[in-house]
Parts: structure tokens; C-alpha cells; sequence
């Protein structure tokens, strides 16, 4: 598909999502969002699959965990709504891949650990009335770039790469300030000339 | 009501997280048989025609050869047209520079695209202090500057073989130099000291000293396949002979237990980083505490092959 394509049609489905949830935000309860900035602590940490190809290689999927702990900052000065926040985040994080499978003529892809610095940006749209979540539900979406540190696992190889991230999150609110959630963390990063392509699922903790 | 309809949400999501752990971790672990033929040739020169002997070098290639050949590995398709090395060995006085060229470009010329080689050298590795370059010793070496195998000459006969799974592994001194890491950097100094261990600060004091250079290699990096390397020794190190109860070179002893003990996820194979992880550890806990230390080099990329079946 080609490039121009593309952005066409995720310009057309983030707008869609927007239309399907701001009405929805507008009638939902009103948790206690305010319009000075404040700072949240983000804990969060889940289970990831590394997609890894090289050109000469299959595709491989490596099983890992990640995690990070961070600070955002959240305000809603920008926005006629206060349902609608604009969000900031600094964090640092550490993930660890196992290998791959190993493929029928001997090949696989090494298992990988390292750690990275990390700055997105992005909107909190709500609460929301989500239909299967049950309780009123922060929705964000956020975007930025990395950069990652790591080491082929039981080696003393390291390298160094930059990563583009996206995360799509879920949040529920809690007692004193606590927030509990899940995210879809995305990333795409050149290691090594192999393209990766890592996602997955998250528990997220936050507090004001 | 409101308290224990957020706590089963949570409950919720905990559940799907820890299932979503369960199946990355499922995925991980999935086995595949390998198909693919292996083929190796395994060099050990323990007498020299001008250098001085070494005591177990070729006890090193037989033994490897025995391990490889009772785990699934075959000697090369076209062996029979270099009859020094029909048996997937060259010992001794059939290892010359010449020897070693001929049977590596031509034992394997008929290798299938997807097979694997592998080839196994121990022996001298001699040192050039002035340029800082290395060379593997044949058996008519005799300190002349061409007498010896470099890096470049070895990679170029690899570059003519026609698959690109390919495994180097050299017990001898200096042979650091025959690790290529040419998309990451290597923590491992040319030469080991005790106090250069692989520790928790090690990865980002190093990266913090070096990530404009880090950046710019894995910027260059092109993905494409090479050599899968392993060196006994740093590129400034002298890599030695066990002692009576080892009977092999140290490095060598170990990688041959290795193929027993090595299999770290336990999925059944040993592959090359894993054989060199338990080589290292057992160098540095065993060997290094008593004897003159040194610690095996591998090469980077994101490619693995597996080493023992």
C-alpha cells in the first residue's frame, strides 16, 4: 500500500474513533478530571512479542517482558472540554527478549535485554461509557520516540537504536488518586538491519 | 457497588495480563526439527613444522569432529575430492595454508543453500604487535607475513561458499581478531582483566561512552548474513592448553561439554550463543580464579545458528 495510502487511512480511523467516543464522553461521569496541569508517577509492566526479520531471514516472534516507570504530565488548558486532556510523558524502561524459534535449517533469532529512554506525547479523551469495561474508562492515545540500549543476552554485545512508539491505553480510576489500566504499547525500531516490530499488553499503574 | 465492580475490573485485567504472559512465554518455547544439512570440518595442528608444538590441538578436532558427527553433523559433500580431509579432518602435517584453503573452498562447494557449516580450527594464532593484526599458524607456518591465515583471507574463502550459515570457531591465541561485530560493540575488552566482567553497570557505562558510535553501526548495518563467530581468546590474548585431567584446550574443553550442559531454555538445542555463554562462565569461574586469564569473543547480529543438535 502506498505511503500516501496509508496515512490517509490512519488519519480516516483515528478521526473515526474520535467521533465514535467524544459524544460518549460528553455524557459520562465525571470523575474529578481538572483543568490545572498535574503530575502522575506511571508504573507499568506486561508481556511483549518482538517481531523480528532480517532481509535474508524469515519473520520470527520472540516472547519477552517489558516494563517501564515514568512521569506524565496532563493538562486540559488547551481544550474547551475538560474531558479532554493533552498528555506528556518521560519514561525509562527495560525489556527483555527470549529468542525465537529455531527454524528447520538452524537459524534463530538471539535473545535480546536492554533498557531505553522514552518521550511521547498524545491526548486523554474521558471517562468514557465503554460498553464492555463497565466502569467510566480514560482512553488515551500517545506517540513519540525512544531511544534503546541493549545486549544479545549472555554476551557483552551491545548496540544502540532509536524507536518509534505509539501506546493506546485503558484506564480505570481508583482510590486516592490511583489510576489502574491496560496498554497496547507498539514500537518499531531498526536493530541490526532487522526490522522489529514489538507489541503488546500491559498493566498500568498511576498516581497523582 | 462502585468499589467491587473497579475491583473486578482489575481482577480482570491482572487475568488477561497474566494470560498474555503465559502465551508469550508458550510462544517462546516452540521447537522446530531441523531438516537442513550440517556439515563440518574441524582443524587441529598440535605439531608444527617450524613453530613449536602445542600438546592437545588435534585431540581438540578429533574430539569435536566425534561430538559433531554423533549429534547430526556430516562431513562435506564434496570431501572425497580433497582426500586429506575425507574424513571431515585436517590433522597435523595435512593443515598447511594450502590444505586449509583448498578444503574449506573446495569440501563444501556442493553445499546445499540452507545447510549449515561449520569449521573448527585449534591451533597457534600468532600476534603482529606492530599493526595489531592476527593470523591462525597452518602447519608450514614459519613467520613469514603471508605465511600465516588472516581474518581477510578466511572470510574471503567463507564469502565463496554457497550458504551463507556459517560457524567459525577458533581456539587459539589472538583470535579475537576473527570476530567481526560490526553492528554492535563488544564489552569485552581485547584483553580481560578480572575487573572488566560482564556486571550490571557494564551495559550503560558503555553505551553512555560510546552511543554516538553504537548509533551510527547500527545505522550502517545492512542485515545481511555473516559468519557466526567465536574466539577462545581477545584479539590481545593468549588462549591456552588444559591440563592433565582436561586434556583438550581449555576453551575446547568446555564447548565440549557444552553440547551436554549448554542448552539453557532447555528447547533441545544448543546454539551458538548459548555454547559460548557456558564456555565464558565456565572459563571465568573455573580457569580464570587460578591460571592466567583470558575470555572467548563473539561476533554480534541479531542471527543465531545452532551449534549442537
Amino acid at each position: 500500500m502506498p505511503k500516501k495510502t496509508r496515512c490517509i487511512a490512519l488519519s480516516l480511523i483515528l478521526i473515526s474513533l474520535w467521533w465514535v467516543a467524544a459524544p460518549q464522553a460528553l455524557c459520562a461521569e465525571d470523575l474529578g478530571g481538572t483543568a490545572a496541569p498535574n503530575i502522575e508517577l506511571i508504573v507499568s509492566a506486561g508481556p511483549s512479542f518482538a517481531r523480528t526479520a532480517l532481509p535474508s531471514m524469515d519473520p520470527g516472534l520472540q516472547g519477552g517482558l517489558g516494563g517501564c516507570f515514568g512521569a506524565a504530565i496532563r493538562s486540559t488548558s488547551f481544550s474547551a472540554s475538560p474531558k479532554l486532556a493533552g498528555v506528556g510523558t518521560v519514561e525509562l524502561s527495560a525489556f527483555s527478549f527470549s529468542q525465537s524459534a529455531v527454524t528447520s535449517d538452524g537459524q534463530l533469532y538471539r535473545a535480546w535485554c536492554g533498557l531505553g529512554v522514552e518521550l511521547l506525547g498524545g491526548l486523554i479523551l474521558g471517562p468514557v461509557a465503554l460498553p464492555l469495561a463497565g466502569v467510566p474508562t480514560e482512553i488515551s492515545l500517545q506517540a513519540g520516540a525512544g531511544l534503546r540500549a541493549s545486549e544479545y543476552t549472555g554476551t557483552g554485545l551491545v548496540s544502540a537504536y532509536p524507536a518509534v512508539l505509539a501506546r493506546l491505553a485503558f484506564s480505570f480510576a481508583g482510590a486516592q488518586g490511583q489510576t489502574w489500566g491496560l496498554a497496547l504499547p507498539f514500537e518499531y525500531a531498526r536493530k541490526a538491519g532487522a526490522t522489529v516490530l514489538i507489541f503488546g499488553i500491559s498493566g498500568i499503574w498511576r498516581i497523582k | 457497588m462502585m468499589a467491587q465492580t473497579k475491583g473486578r475490573v482489575v481482577v480482570k485485567t491482572l487475568r488477561f495480563v497474566v494470560s498474555a504472559a503465559l502465551v508469550a512465554l508458550a510462544a517462546s518455547c516452540s521447537t522446530t526439527k531441523i531438516s537442513a544439512a550440517h556439515y563440518y570440518l574441524c582443524i587441529g595442528i598440535a605439531d608444527y613444522k617450524y613453530a613449536s608444538a602445542l600438546t592437545y590441538p588435534a585431540e581438540d578436532a578429533k574430539s569435536m569432529a566425534e561430538l559433531l558427527s554423533s549429534g547430526g553433523w556430516e562431513i562435506p559433500p564434496t570431501a572425497a575430492t580433497v582426500p586429506a580431509c575425507a574424513d571431515g579432518l585436517l590433522l597435523n602435517d595435512e593443515a598447511t595454508k594450502t590444505g586449509i584453503g583448498q578444503a574449506i573452498q573446495t569440501c563444501f562447494a556442493g553445499a546445499e543453500a540452507d545447510s549449515t557449516i561449520f569449521v573448527y580450527f585449534s591451533g597457534h594464532g600468532i600476534y603482529d604487535d606492530s599493526t595489531g593484526s592476527s593470523c591462525m599458524a597452518p602447519y608450514d607456518f614459519n613467520w613469514g607475513t603471508s605465511d600465516g591465515i588472516s581474518p581477510a583471507e578466511l572470510y574471503g574463502w567463507f564469502a565463496s561458499l554457497p550458504t551463507k550459515n556459517i560457524i567459525f570457531i577458533s581456539d587459539s591465541c589472538f583470535s579475537g581478531n576473527f570476530v567481526y561485530c560490526t553492528d554492535s560493540g563488544d564489552t569485552i575488552p581485547p584483553s580481560y582483566t578480572d575487573a572488566s566482567g560482564n556486571t550490571i553497570f557494564t551495559l550503560p557505562l558503555y553505551v553512555l561512552s560510546n552511543f554516538g558510535s553504537l548509533l551510527a553501526k547500527n545505522a550502517a548495518a545492512d542485515g545481511e548474513p555473516a559468519p557466526v563467530a567465536i574466539s577462545a581468546a581477545g584479539a590481545e590474548e593468549y588462549a591456552y592448553d588444559g591440563d592433565e585431567s582436561q586434556k583438550h584446550g581449555v576453551f575446547t574443553y568446555y564447548l565440549l561439554q557444552a553440547a551436554e550442559s549448554g542448552d539453557s531454555n532447555g528447547d533441545g538445542f544448543v546454539t551458538c550463543t548459548e555454547a559460548y555463554t557456558y564456555v565464558a562462565a565456565c572459563i571465568d569461574t573455573y580457569w580464570n580464579n587460578k591460571y592466567s586469564v583470558f575470555y572467548p569473543h563473539i561476533s554480534g547480529g541479531m542471527r543465531d545458528l545452532v551449534l549442537f543438535m
